[in-house]
């Protein structure tokens, strides 16, 4: 199908949609379709192959609200399918704030996974009210592989197909609908790690005022058995993630090893498509005495570089005293605000918050590796171009000019990475001193024993880093590194929504990179 | 009628003088008696209410943000880490698992068995390590049971109960008393999980377990209730995610995972997850989210330990104190 010219192809389009057909599917991927359809019983039946359609859509039975579209999946499925047992999760950009603020302004959403088995939950609701008419679902599709995304619109809670994961990988539809901010086509839990920052957690429990009085949501079962973002990281999010990638990449072999855009995988590994946040498990209140510990993926993209199948050493802790770090609340004058309601000085409830590499890119790196088209030593030389800036490296993404048009695997081998090294050294000498050629170069050079050459490079960074963070001018620096990525990151669908989901700060904005001695750079 | 008779043994588990043991869990709670939210179930009447605190049995400690999950899975297969009243030892052969035992089994009902009927307690570390000890191989300086003796951490991968310091039961009845008391820093009430342990001296802050159930005990008590232990007293595996636990030939690993070992099924205090016979590989071909299991810390990652507290309403007055570390 061709593209079509639509002017906004953003997941805003769809709240403005009519004509919709409360009991059919109506097929809206953006950027493929000119306008939604009702599809046929066949033509669904065609294209959905996830429990949730076969269990109700495609069987005529359309739910009006997110607990009766789960209630008729697990009565379809009946006692004792894994389709009929849910898990419920809750966050809220609101849900931590020191000040009360009202119940709206906390933008508390309830995540509800169901259809548990090795690889993950099959269907996944996310919605502000489980009474309500509006939801976003995803299920797994069995016969076809990847997510099929739905949500409903408008007071009848008409049902919209806005696409499959594959989408998110290809034009006319990648970036489009729901594929810009589920970039790569997988799960998104974006504070997908401890502390989860807005997530109830062990780490923060969210009590049932963040609700007003007599709100029906404070005695709904998925509030009652919420369980925490821990058991959602776990039994949700990881096998949500790996299931895809793998699905993903398991595709490529299938259909012959052939790629024909081999780019859209190394933008993976050399830009930054997305991110995730991470913090401190400090709580910025009241820090414990002995420091604050910084998240190493701050300073290096320690995920994906660290141990597995590249096989770095992880770095030293990088913790910064508690008066260093509390000097730059007040400094930087640090508040939380959604540009409405909320507006509070200090930092989020967990300090430090900063956007980091997508898990979901990791993942991706992982697979790609795994059937064969990229090998440890090319990964491990280009996350190491540019390696103190793990996001929004401009040096490193530079490097996507020489990827090859296409690639091949066969037997699990792939000449690509070799073409692609080969082009980037090619270029190296016209590039000139400190080019990000030039710099992939040296790291290649080392050969197939790049671990303890890197291990010394990140080593002698990292203690540099160690030294500045002890002094209020070097976590000044950080600090103001910081801000810069996360203004970079504000803009990014999947942060846009609610500006109270980072910090702000009065540091001019700027951006700015880390250099290898450990200093901080506006950028030229 | 006071709400128990006496004591249960942990998990309902067959025990010699079951008496003894009860009254010895009385001692435990006694030593609060002074703490006026806190309430000792064989001399108190009402209708509790229960709750339950659940967390990971992987040591938070080792969860910095960012650290690589290789690092801190290595890191805590050592037991001297398994500070979350959940231990786990992984018996290998050569370079692969072949299976991992949790258990959240205190030692003090070892150290009863010790006392009472110690050829018990002998055929019992038998069973669960493979070799039986003479009794007094067992014991400490102290005559009681060393529970960090040398079949209790043996490195062959097996385990009899929990041996790390602050795993008992007699820490975990001293963080729930102890937490009955609201704590203010300068005239406000401090409420916030880690800070109310760092105030009260309540365990570690970095814990999962400990801030969690100071919280949820001390949440209790300034909406007015007095709180003691749930009966059986004990710390219980309550759950395994199996999610992304992927297995060579398509089994579901979730078959893996044997609860109830020790305790009723209700009680789990000791479970396995090993490959059974019919399946041609070891654990460490299994891969969680798409890495092979090369610890037993992937699969703490999985394990959920919890505790039961009990609430019933209170008028005894529960005035705020101070911090116990000023510092805090």
């Amino acid at each position: 199908m061709n593209a079509v010219e639509q002017v906004d192809q953003s997941c805003m389009v769809f709240g403005g949609l009519e004509g919709l057909q409360a009991d059919a599917v109506n097929r809206f991927v953006v950027g493929e379709d000119p306008a939604p359809r009702a599809l046929t019983t066949e033509e669904a039946s065609q294209e959905l192959g996830d429990p949730f359609a076969t269990l109700t859509l495609l069987r005529g039975v359309f739910p009006r609200t997110p607990a009766d579209a789960l209630a008729k999946v697990a009565e379809a499925a009946g006692p004792g399918d894994p389709l009929s047992a849910q898990r419920s999760f809750l966050l809220g950009e609101g849900s931590q704030l020191a000040d009360p603020v009202s119940p709206a302004a906390r933008n508390m959403r309830f995540l509800v996974a169901t259809g548990s088995g090795p690889e993950g939950p099959d269907i996944i609701v996310s919605t502000d009210d489980p009474d309500g008419s509006f939801v976003e679902l995803m299920a797994w599709d069995r016969v076809r592989g990847g997510f099929n995304y739905y949500r409903t619109v408008g007071p009848e809670a008409a049902w919209v197909f806005a696409g499959n994961s594959r989408h998110a990988l290809s034009d006319p539809t990648q970036g489009k609908g729901p594929f810009e901010s589920h970039t790569s086509g997988a799960f998104l839990m974006k504070e997908l790690e401890i502390p989860w920052l807005h997530w109830h957690s062990f780490e923060a429990q969210t009590p049932p005022t963040v609700f007003a009085d007599g709100d029906p949501r404070q005695t709904h079962p998925w509030f009652v058995n919420k369980e925490g973002a821990e058991t959602c990281e776990t039994e949700v999010a990881l096998p949500s993630l790996d299931r895809w990638a793998r699905a993903r990449f398991d595709r490529i072999v299938a259909e012959g090893g052939e790629l024909a855009d081999p780019e859209r995988i190394v933008a993976q590994i050399v830009g930054t498509p997305t991110v995730n946040l991470i913090s401190s498990r400090t709580e910025s209140r009241d820090p414990e005495p002995d420091g604050v510990v910084l998240p190493p993926s701050f300073f290096l993209s320690s995920f994906a570089l660290v141990g597995g199948q590249i096989g770095l050493a992880a770095p030293p802790e990088f913790r910064v005293p508690t008066a260093v770090y509390q000097a730059t609340i007040g400094q930087f004058g640090y508040f939380v605000s959604d540009g409405e309601e909320i507006n509070q000085p200090g930092d989020a409830k967990f300090a430090f918050v900063v956007p980091e590499r997508a898990r979901e890119d990791d993942f991706a790196l992982r697979e790609a590796i795994r059937i064969g088209l990229i090998t440890p030593r090319l990964a491990a030389s280009l996350l190491m171009v540019d390696f103190p800036n793990p996001i929004f490296s401009d040096r490193r993404e530079s490097l996507l000019a020489h990827v090859p048009e296409s690639a091949a695997i066969a037997d699990g081998t792939s000449s690509f990475s070799q073409d692609l090294a080969d082009t980037i050294l090619a270029a190296a000498e016209a590039a000139g001193a400190g080019s990000p050629e030039q710099e992939f170069a040296e790291r290649w050079s080392v050969g197939e024993a790049f671990v303890e050459p890197f291990n010394q490079l990140i080593a002698g960074y990292a203690g540099a880093v160690v030294a500045r963070l002890q002094t209020q001018e070097g976590f000044d620096d950080y600090t103001r590194l910081a801000a810069s990525r996360r203004e970079r990151a504000r803009p990014m669908p999947i942060l846009s929504e609610n500006p109270a989901v980072m910090p702000k700060t009065n540091i001019p904005e700027a951006d700015r990179h880390m250099e290898q001695d450990g200093t901080v750079v506006e950028n030229g | 009628m006071p709400l128990l008779q006496q004591f249960s043994p942990p998990g309902n588990a067959e025990l010699p003088d079951p008496e003894g043991w009860s009254a010895r869990v009385a001692d435990e709670l006694e030593q609060f008696a002074s703490l006026p939210r806190f309430f000792n179930p064989l001399n108190t009447e009402g209708s509790p209410a229960e709750h339950v605190v659940k967390w990971p049995a992987f040591p938070a400690e080792l969860r910095q943000p960012g650290v690589s999950d290789q690092e801190r899975w290595e890191l805590s297969d050592s037991r001297e880490h398994q500070d979350e009243y959940c231990e786990w030892v992984v018996e290998r052969s050569g370079d692969e698992i072949v299976s991992v035992t949790f258990t959240t089994e205190t030692p003090e009902y070892f150290d009863h068995l010790l006392g009472v009927e110690p050829d018990r307690l002998a055929a019992l570390y038998e069973e669960l390590v493979g070799e039986r000890p003479n009794p007094d191989q067992l014991r400490g300086s102290d005559g009681g049971l060393d529970a960090t003796n040398d079949f209790n951490r043996a490195t062959n991968g097996t385990i009899a109960h929990l041996s790390e310091t602050s795993n008992t039961l007699g820490a975990a009845v001293r963080l729930v008393a102890e937490a009955t008391v609201p704590r203010a820093r300068d005239g406000k009430a401090v409420v916030e999980k880690k800070a109310l342990v760092r105030c009260g001296g309540l365990g570690n802050a970095l814990r999962n377990s400990d801030p969690q159930i100071a919280e949820a005990v001390n949440g209790l008590v300034r909406g007015g209730a007095a709180v003691s232990v749930g009966d059986p007293a004990g710390l219980y595996i309550d759950e395994f995610l199996s999610g992304g636990l992927r297995t060579p030939d398509g089994a579901d690993a979730a078959e893996f995972w044997t609860p109830a070992q020790r305790g009723d099924s209700g009680h789990t205090m000791r479970a396995v997850f090993a490959v059974p016979s019919g399946h041609d590989y070891a654990v460490s071909q299994i891969t969680s989210n798409g890495r092979p299991i090369r610890s037993g810390g992937q699969l703490a990652d999985r394990v959920r330990v919890r505790v039961a507290a009990l609430s019933l309403p209170s008028e005894a007055e529960a005035s705020a104190e101070p911090c116990v570390n000023e510092g805090a």
